[in-house]
């Protein structure tokens, strides 16, 4: 028994030594002379924050009432350790490429930079670990009790106690003043204590050497040696516990072994020592194996204490305070005031780093959005935001300390040390999916993690917190008892009747399913914002090179004044200074403001980041930058290889259907060339054809009349009017020739004036009588004499009418022949319509097309010596083109065609509506 | 580099394999009231397996990192990002 006064006073030396070492380790490292800091072994035995109070009492306590459940909590960091070069060096790298304050932030930073992400995390690491930091002030006060109580008094009973007179009081007092004075010193560049990480390794000597001193006692002074200890041990039927398994261990056992696994980086504080503190990320190359080692070793040291004090105390003694009454039993105060110093050096560094952790969690990102959003801090002319920011980490701690002591206070003693941190690995186990899932798939979205965590962490709640508060007789018993509105489908450890389970078995099953389902479904389901998509990328391919690349994507634009005062704000102006320099350097500038290409940019808000966290910087930055938008191009190009390989590809399938379209281009515009290259060919041949026909006549008779000298007057004369017509028929040829092609170049003068359709019309069917009467065939007319005034040249529309008339009357074979002309105008349409219908053959679909080309009626008829010059509709077609109106074949089959005129009618109106007020 | 692919397989298998051992069909095959040099068998298991897989990953941990560092160095690059300053360049 020792005096409670001596137990404070070396208590308070020790806490005093750890004050001391800190602060010279801070000042050493602020002179760069503590590399033995920044040492693998040192990075290792920081780790070992791992093994709080309930490792140094619970492990033991563990082990006395559950037999080997206990090593699952070490086996499972010892995997994951072991598995480093997969996911702890990923997680580092990309911790240090973002520059990643807490766990929150990264998963914030993952996820698009969400705001609400970090938030929630937040919240969520608080509710989880609190019950954790009320347990190491438990842990505490519990062994300052035992220390002053006879062993034969266990169990210890943690009883009411005067506020002043609780020893977690002043635990939690002490505490609060160490994370402030040496955690919040400074906003550094990244969020790293050097101070706080020696006194955390050099805890972690004396945990490890303490609990070894205890164990070595129960070994050799208890007994002679390890083997006499188990030799003696097999007298005892509660020992055997401690060699095998009780029945069903197996769920439990795969159940604690996932916790701890997850627990070693999902913890805030594990995250915080693990990741954010790591110097270098060779460092971890060591942890892989020394820190399973550091496990082992305190596993080893837990069986010797559990055996002796099942052997050696009565059985009414606390299991968990074991390490401390063994020694004390057997009259060893020194050894048990030892035992008392490593237990609350686990739990003091246990409280340091989870506060700091958490003070920056709730300072970055649940304080600093809500600030900054206050018209007060978002003006860019107001000061220093970093001491600010420094405050609020303080009041955090504070607040904190406060929670987890008032926890302390309200359970009291109602549960064992094991239960509760296994309760807060199961909560803070809800982050792994969001976590790990979400750097190695790349399509996991920022809902997703939302819901998953929302919806994990209720279920956890539910089926973990709400049975823990029953058995506290805090509240929630009847619903623990028969299910909430008496559904006992729903009762919290048994849900939809998964009854007969252990309960954090039970609860972590569902939890963690209903997490890792909504979070895989939503991510399903939703789009990733640009932002996400980029950032998802990063964390995705972190081992690939061309980080460089990822800036580039985001396309803003900032003035560097607008940066300077912002990073001025958050950093203090000495640190804005020597970033704004330091850039402007690298960039080859003489003087100390870089240009502000988006590289600065990003590279300012990743300082900011350091500091205020991923989310809180972009909102800060979006500010004061122009134009944030993500090219997609951008983004495509830092995905990996395959990506590109994909872009490669896409881009050479648009090539080749490019290629193909021209190719098809190319194939019509051939065959068309082809058609053309035909028809002029035909043109030629029907040219010359049609000019040696009447050459070669002109010609034999030319001849006759010069040899024959014997020819009688009559016969030369008859010779001579054949001559002169076919050389008629020769310069209407040529000046038809001619005349088509001046038309179709443009270079013929029309001299337009009013005409009267009706009469043209007239004149030209009554010109045409005469053939018709040869070719009999019947010529009906329908014209109105009423006039019908258009714009024209007189004698080329009558051409028109006259080629169309004497085409129908000529080319009509039918046994009746028959054509009818109408004239129709329309005061409605504005046009007028002159028709020719015939009862001939009809024209063949495939002449439709060239029928108004040149020579198109000879194609295929051969010399047929009825057709003319084959120029007459393409003459025809041309004059109507250029008199503004149209010429077609509006109908044609075996009962004949319509050829169609139509011309505007001129709109002198009083002719127009004379002719259709006549039409009617 | 083949050495180097192989490490790196092991550094999968090295964890998986661990964690099969330590699941509760391996570990309950030694679940057995013998003793082992007076020792509980079970505890022998556990514990040997446990410093095996220790030793296994200080030598595996030892030639990766050897390994990236000749990677690195061949490629000119430093393992760690480039000061702060310099990462504007890009």
């Amino acid at each position: 028994m020792l005096s409670s006064g001596f137990v404070v006073a070396i208590a308070s030396l020790y806490l005093g030594g750890l004050f001391l070492l800190a602060f010279l380790s801070d000042r050493r490292a602020k002179r760069g002379a503590a590399r033995f800091v920044e040492s693998p072994v040192v990075y290792t035995l920081s780790l070992a924050v791992y093994c709080t109070s309930w490792t140094f009492y619970g492990a033991v306590g563990s082990a006395a009432r559950n037999g080997l459940e206990f090593l699952t909590i070490y086996l499972g960091p010892t995997v994951m350790l072991m598995g480093w070069w997969f996911l702890l060096r990923k997680l580092v790298r990309i911790s240090k490429a973002q520059r990643i304050t807490s766990i929150a932030d990264f998963i914030s930073a993952r996820y698009g930079k969400s705001a609400s992400l970090s938030a929630l995390v937040t919240v969520i690491a608080m509710i989880g670990v609190t019950p954790y930091i009320a347990l190491q002030l438990k842990a505490v006060a519990a062994s300052f009790d035992a220390l002053g109580t006879p062993p034969e008094m266990a169990p210890v009973v943690l009883g009411e106690r005067e506020l002043l007179a609780d020893t977690g009081l002043w635990v939690a007092v002490c505490m609060a003043a160490f994370v402030i004075i040496f955690g919040t010193r400074n906003l550094g560049a990244d969020e790293r204590h050097p101070g706080v990480v020696a006194a955390i390794a050099f805890e972690s000597i004396v945990k490890l050497l303490s609990l070894g001193a205890i164990a070595l006692f129960a070994a050799y002074g208890l007994n002679d040696g390890i083997r006499d200890l188990f030799a003696r041990a097999a007298e005892y039927p509660e020992v055997l516990r401690l060699y095998s398994f009780n029945e069903g261990f197996e769920a439990r056992w795969v159940a604690t072994l996932f916790l701890a696994g997850a627990a070693i980086i999902c913890l805030p504080r594990q995250f915080q020592v693990a990741v954010v503190e790591n110097a270098d990320e060779r460092h971890l190359a060591t942890a892989s194996w020394l820190f399973p080692l550091y496990l082992l070793l305190i596993s080893l040291f837990v069986v010797p204490i559990a055996i002796g004090g099942i052997t050696t105390l009565p059985a009414s003694a606390n299991p968990d305070l074991y390490v401390l009454t063994v020694p004390l039993a057997a009259g060893q105060g020194e050894l048990a005031l030892l035992a008392f110093i490593g237990g609350l050096s686990a739990a003091t560094s246990m409280v340091i780093v989870a506060s700091i952790a958490l003070s920056i969690m709730i300072s970055n990102h649940l304080v600093a959005p809500l600030l900054l959003r206050l018209p007060f801090f978002s003006e860019p002319a107001t000061g220093d935001f970093s001491t600010t920011l420094l405050l609020v980490r303080r009041l955090a701690i504070v607040f904190i300390l406060t929670l987890g002591f008032a926890y302390y206070r309200a359970t009291g003693s109602s549960n064992p040390l094991a239960s509760i941190g296994l309760i807060s690995f199961a909560g803070v186990a809800q982050f792994l999916p969001a976590l790990v899932i979400g750097i190695y798939w790349q399509r996991a979205t920022r809902a997703g993690a939302l819901w998953g965590l929302s919806i994990g962490f209720l279920v956890w709640a539910y089926t973990l917190l709400v049975p823990t508060f029953a058995d506290a007789g805090w509240a929630f018993n009847e619903m623990v008892a028969e299910g909430p509105w008496g559904v006992a489908l729903l009762k919290p450890d048994a849900l939809f009747g998964l009854s007969g389970w252990d309960r954090l078995v039970h609860g972590l099953l569902w939890s963690m399913t209903a997490n890792v389902i909504v979070y895989v479904t939503v991510s399903l389901l939703t789009e990733q914002t640009p932002l996400e998509s980029l950032q998802s990328a990063v964390f995705v391919n972190a081992f690939q090179p061309g980080e460089q690349r990822v800036e580039g994507a985001l396309k803003r634009s900032a003035t560097t004044e607008d940066l300077f005062r912002l990073t001025q704000r958050i950093l203090g102006s000495e640190r804005a200074f020597r970033i704004f320099r330091d850039y402007a350097r690298a960039q080859g500038r003489s003087d100390h403001l870089p240009a502000p290409d988006p590289t600065l940019i990003a590279y300012v808000e990743r300082q900011l980041a350091s500091s205020v966290g991923a989310a809180s910087a972009r909102s800060l930055v979006s500010r004061i930058v122009k134009g944030e938008t993500i090219s997609l191009d951008a983004v495509i190009e830092i995905l990996d290889e395959t990506q590109q390989a994909i872009q490669t590809s896409r881009a050479l399938e648009r090539k080749s259907r490019e290629l193909e379209e021209t190719a098809e281009e190319l194939r019509r515009a051939n065959a068309k060339l082809t058609q053309l290259d035909m028809m002029k060919d035909d043109f030629l041949s029907r040219v010359s054809h049609e000019l040696r026909t009447p050459m070669t006549s002109i010609r034999s008779f030319s001849e006759i009349l010069g040899d024959q000298q014997d020819l009688d007057e009559a016969e030369a004369r008859r010779f001579l009017a054949i001559i002169r017509q076919e050389s008629e028929r020769l310069t209407r040829l040529l000046d038809e020739i001619l005349d088509l092609s001046r038309m179709e170049s443009g270079q013929v003068d029309w001299a337009l004036g009013e005409v009267d359709c009706a009469e043209v019309a007239h004149d030209a069917v009554e010109t045409m009588r005469g053939l018709a009467r040869r070719h009999g065939v019947d010529l009906v007319v329908e014209l109105d004499r009423a006039p019908v005034t258009v714009v024209a040249e007189r004698d080329r529309l009558k051409q028109v009418f006259v080629n169309l008339v004497s085409n129908a009357i000529k080319y009509n074979d039918a046994a009746e022949p028959k054509v009818r002309v109408e004239l129709d105008a329309s005061q409605r349409t504005g046009w007028v319509e002159f028709r020719v219908r015939d009862n001939g053959p009809g024209i063949p679909p495939d002449q439709q097309e060239t029928l108004f080309s040149k020579f198109s009626r000879g194609w295929n008829e051969g010399s047929d010596l009825r057709a003319g010059s084959g120029l007459g509709l393409a003459i025809s077609k041309q004059i109507m083109h250029q008199l503004g109106g149209e010429l077609e074949l509006a109908e044609t089959g075996v009962e004949g065609s319509v050829f169609v005129v139509r011309l505007k009618l001129a709109d002198s109106g009083n002719a127009a509506e004379d002719s259709d007020a006549a039409a009617e | 580099m083949k050495g180097n692919r192989r490490a790196r397989d092991a550094a999968i298998l090295l964890p998986l394999g661990g964690l099969l051992l330590f699941l509760p069909p391996y570990v309950q095959l030694f679940d057995q009231p013998a003793y082992v040099f007076g020792l509980p068998l079970l505890h022998v298991y556990i514990f040997c397996i446990w410093f095996a897989g220790i030793l296994l990953t200080a030598l595996l941990a030892r030639r990766l990192v050897v390994r990236e560092e000749e990677e690195l160095g061949d490629s000119g690059e430093g393992r760690r990002p480039p000061p702060e300053a310099e990462e504007g360049e890009g």
